[in-house]
């Protein structure tokens, strides 16, 4: 359990600073922004890849981290002028058009170089759940002087986001704020992203500060709620993780999906001029919920039952083409001396081209003791070039009373290539216990 | 004199292999089978078998995931004019369906007569059993990554030549001398040439897949000399690993494992492509404390970070493997993997 303190604490440390950044992100509407810088800066690092440096080599590191740094800031350049004076075309368009177009030409980039994907994967995806401490703490470390950077110039960073008109009517250099505001939230972004994945660090960008919002309109209260909500919903997915033993990621993503729309219920009830009939409203709508999901359950599908035509089953797994699985029936019915599975054995062993199937088969029947086997192992004797298997098929004969298996197995001791095969066939006349082929 | 006009030929050759029509190496090549192959391990083996009859060549790449290839318009126009599509089959080269029917080339459908599943009545681990019907979740056929031990590659190699003489009759004589030849060269790379002189290779290769070459090995006395000594080969280099307890990230190790008597005693991801939960990742963890497991398998096409925060955690060590031939650099062959993969955990484990 005490390993889960460090990805709690990167929970932590991610509410500080984007439930923060999540505030400007809302009033700025450029929600999805964040995906698509930490697209680009994947793209960076792929095509530093495509280039032949490796993620994993030390020396090539700080390189790749560079390209990954460098695609950022061109992307905060991109977003800052992308800002439009008067918006024919929503910047989100703009955010959308960017996240694709990157996706894509990483995928091609992607195309070209060696372990297609999985650097993509693991940029995006991140597992929270292995973040080790000095991980942990160098990112404390960026985000405190981030956090700094934003205490200093908190004027500015909130006129632009509320007031852009205003700002430049100041005479503000708005094209340039922006561009340092895109850029440090770019570098958190990153730096998040690797560790906790893109879904994670969405949500503890949007939902502590939507939910703010919902409750209150001042800054600082707005602050204090998001934190709030971000360190309630981080402690919840991970309980919820450690004890249903779920991928973390998600789980947290669950705890804020779920505190979202409770805490939607509740203000939508408190704000109702006729508080009562809202609250009906929501107590019908989640019946309504709870049965959409409930009613399939009913139609869910039970596993095969285990039980029952047992015997059916193992005759059946004879004729499978599956040598292991024809094996494994063959140990059972010898060993569960089902009725006529003698015959059912001699029927495999008439038709198996296999030689290990026959050693299997020739020690099953010995075991069996019945007569009738005697034929189908006088016509696999006939058919095999194996010694060994023939050793087995002459045991099992001389088990069943048939002289032929005496006389195969002297010969063999007599004239066999294999020294090893010669011993084994004189230790059998010996009456030497034979070598049984090993169940599965 | 004779040698610069050797050369000199040689090179305009080289400058007109490019002009169509010209009768050079390319239009001798026309009428070699064109063999495409999913994996390079299968490329490999099929050129040890086909010889100069045939071209193979692989659609994945030594170091991608073989589950999971991007079937390109380039995979489609390969396989377009081929003769063969040679694949493990069991579920694991899904993509290659895709790439066959992409590329028109109806014989190579599923079900049609170029397509071949050489994985086809090999004897396969992990199969759902019939008894319990557990397991089989991950690879519902059982697991795939057959060709990791060096007994069923020798039954891939004889797949491939049934399949490449049905293609081609007029040379069958040869691609079974050449399949028996590559069968002699796995054995006494495998086991030596001593054993294999003492017991038989069939033998052999019948305990390896039921899992018991050590004990058959350690208990059978010849002429008052225990067997395991006239090991030689890959058995005799592999001798410190066996034993030695590991865990992998996926399945890919189990017949390896089984040919070479490591103990592989755990998997950490619970299904493909599924980031293993905070429990698995303890259970992970205690089980290599508890079994003093000292080395965690990944292949070179997984991520390894999650390996590396279990090694952190432990005393175990990660060992990233090619699973495939060209999955590094210099391993061409199939002797080549087996030799690289064992310099590299011999070299883990220290010896
Ligand atoms: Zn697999």
């Amino acid at each position: 359990m005490h390993w889960l303190w460090a990805p709690l604490t990167l929970c932590l440390v991610m509410t500080g600073l984007l439930g923060y950044l999540g505030l400007h992100i809302i009033r700025r509407k450029v929600i999805f922004v964040d995906l698509a810088l930490a697209q680009i800066a994947a793209l960076g690092t792929i095509y530093a890849v495509y280039l032949g440096y490796d993620l994993e080599k030390p020396e090539d590191a700080a390189f790749v981290y560079a390209f990954s740094l460098g695609a950022t800031f061109l992307g905060a350049a991109l977003f800052s002028l992308a800002r439009m004076r008067r918006e024919r075309i929503p910047q989100e368009a703009f955010i959308g058009i960017v996240y694709a177009a990157s996706s894509g030409v990483a995928i091609l980039l992607l195309s070209r170089s060696t372990g297609e994907g999985e650097h993509l994967k693991s940029m995006l995806v991140g597992n929270i759940l292995l973040v080790t401490w000095p991980q942990v703490l160098k990112t404390a470390a960026v985000y405190a002087g981030v956090g700094a950077l934003h205490w200093i110039w908190r004027r500015p960073f909130f006129l632009l986001s509320e007031d852009p008109q205003g700002a430049e009517a100041r005479g503000m250099r708005i094209r340039l704020w922006d561009f340092v505001f895109y850029a440090t939230f770019g570098v958190v972004i990153t730096t998040a992203v690797s560790k906790a994945g893109v879904l994670l660090v969405f949500c503890y960008l949007v939902v502590p500060a939507v939910c703010a919002m919902l409750i209150s309109e001042r800054l600082g209260a707005q602050l204090g709620l998001a934190w709030l909500v971000g360190l309630l919903c981080s402690a919840a997915g991970m309980f919820l993780s450690y004890h249903g033993d779920f991928p973390t990621g998600p789980s947290v993503v669950a705890a804020f999906a779920a505190l979202l729309s409770t805490l939607a219920c509740v203000m939508y009830v408190i704000r109702s001029e006729r508080p009562r009939r809202s609250a009906l409203r929501v107590a019908v709508g989640a019946v309504v919920a709870a049965l959409v999901v409930a009613i399939p359950l009913q139609a869910k599908k039970s596993p095969e039952s285990l039980h029952g035509a047992h015997a059916e089953r193992l005759e059946q797994a004879l004729f499978s083409t599956e040598e292991v699985t024809q094996i494994e029936a063959i140990h059972h019915l010898a060993e569960t001396r089902a009725p006529g599975a003698a015959e059912s054995l001699g029927q495999l062993l008439d038709r198996t081209q296999s030689d290990r199937v026959a050693e299997h088969l020739a020690h099953a029947l010995a075991t069996l003791g019945e007569s009738s086997a005697v034929g189908p192992l006088q016509r696999a004797l006939g058919r095999t070039k194996d010694d060994y298997v023939k050793i087995e098929i002459a045991q099992a004969l001389q088990a069943l009373g048939d002289d032929q298996g005496r006389r195969i197995l002297e010969e063999i001791a007599r004239s066999s290539a294999l020294p090893l095969a010669r011993a084994k066939a004189a230790q059998a006349l010996r009456g030497g216990a034979s070598d049984p082929p090993p169940a599965r | 004199m004779k040698r610069f006009l050797a050369i000199g030929t040689g090179l305009l050759a080289l400058l007109f292999s490019e002009i169509p029509g010209f009768p050079t190496s390319r239009a001798l090549a026309a009428d070699r089978l064109r063999v495409a192959c999913t994996l390079p391990v299968l490329k490999a083996i099929a050129g040890e078998i086909g010889g100069d009859q045939v071209e193979a060549f692989a659609l994945a790449k030594g170091e991608q995931d073989p589950h999971f290839v991007s079937p390109t318009p380039i995979l489609m126009s390969k396989v377009r004019k081929a003769d063969l599509l040679l694949e493990i089959g069991m579920q694991l080269e899904l993509w290659a369906d895709q790439v066959a029917d992409g590329s028109g080339n109806s014989r190579l459908f599923r079900g049609g007569p170029g397509r071949v599943s050489t994985a086809l009545g090999i004897s396969k681990l992990e199969i759902p059993s019939v008894i319990s019907r557990s397991q089989g979740d991950v690879h519902p056929e059982g697991n795939p990554h057959v060709w990791l031990d060096p007994v069923r590659a020798k039954a891939l190699a004889a797949n491939i030549a049934r399949a490449l003489s049905q293609a081609r009759p007029a040379s069958a004589d040869y691609f079974a001398s050449r399949s028996a030849d590559f069968a002699m060269r796995v054995d006494e790379a495998f086991y030596g040439a001593e054993l294999v002189k003492l017991a038989g290779s069939a033998e052999l290769d019948r305990h390896v897949v039921d899992g018991d070459l050590y004990r058959f090995l350690k208990e059978t006395e010849l002429n008052g000399r225990v067997l395991d000594a006239a090991a030689g080969g890959w058995l005799q280099r592999s001798r410190p690993l066996r034993g030695f307890k590991a865990i992998q990230y996926h399945k890919v190790w189990a017949y390896f494992s089984q040919a070479f008597g490591l103990d592989l005693v755990g998997v950490i991801e619970p299904f493909p492509g599924i980031p293993p939960g905070p429990q698995q990742i303890q259970r992970i963890v205690d089980l290599v404390r508890d079994q003093k497991v000292n080395l965690i398998l990944v292949d070179n096409f997984y991520e390894p970070s999650t390996a590396q925060g279990i090694a952190a955690k432990t005393a175990a060590r990660v060992v990233v493997l090619p699973s495939q031939v060209e999955g590094e650099p210099g391993v061409r062959t199939y002797f080549d993997l087996i030799d690289h993969v064992l310099s590299k955990l011999l070299g883990a484990v220290g010896a």
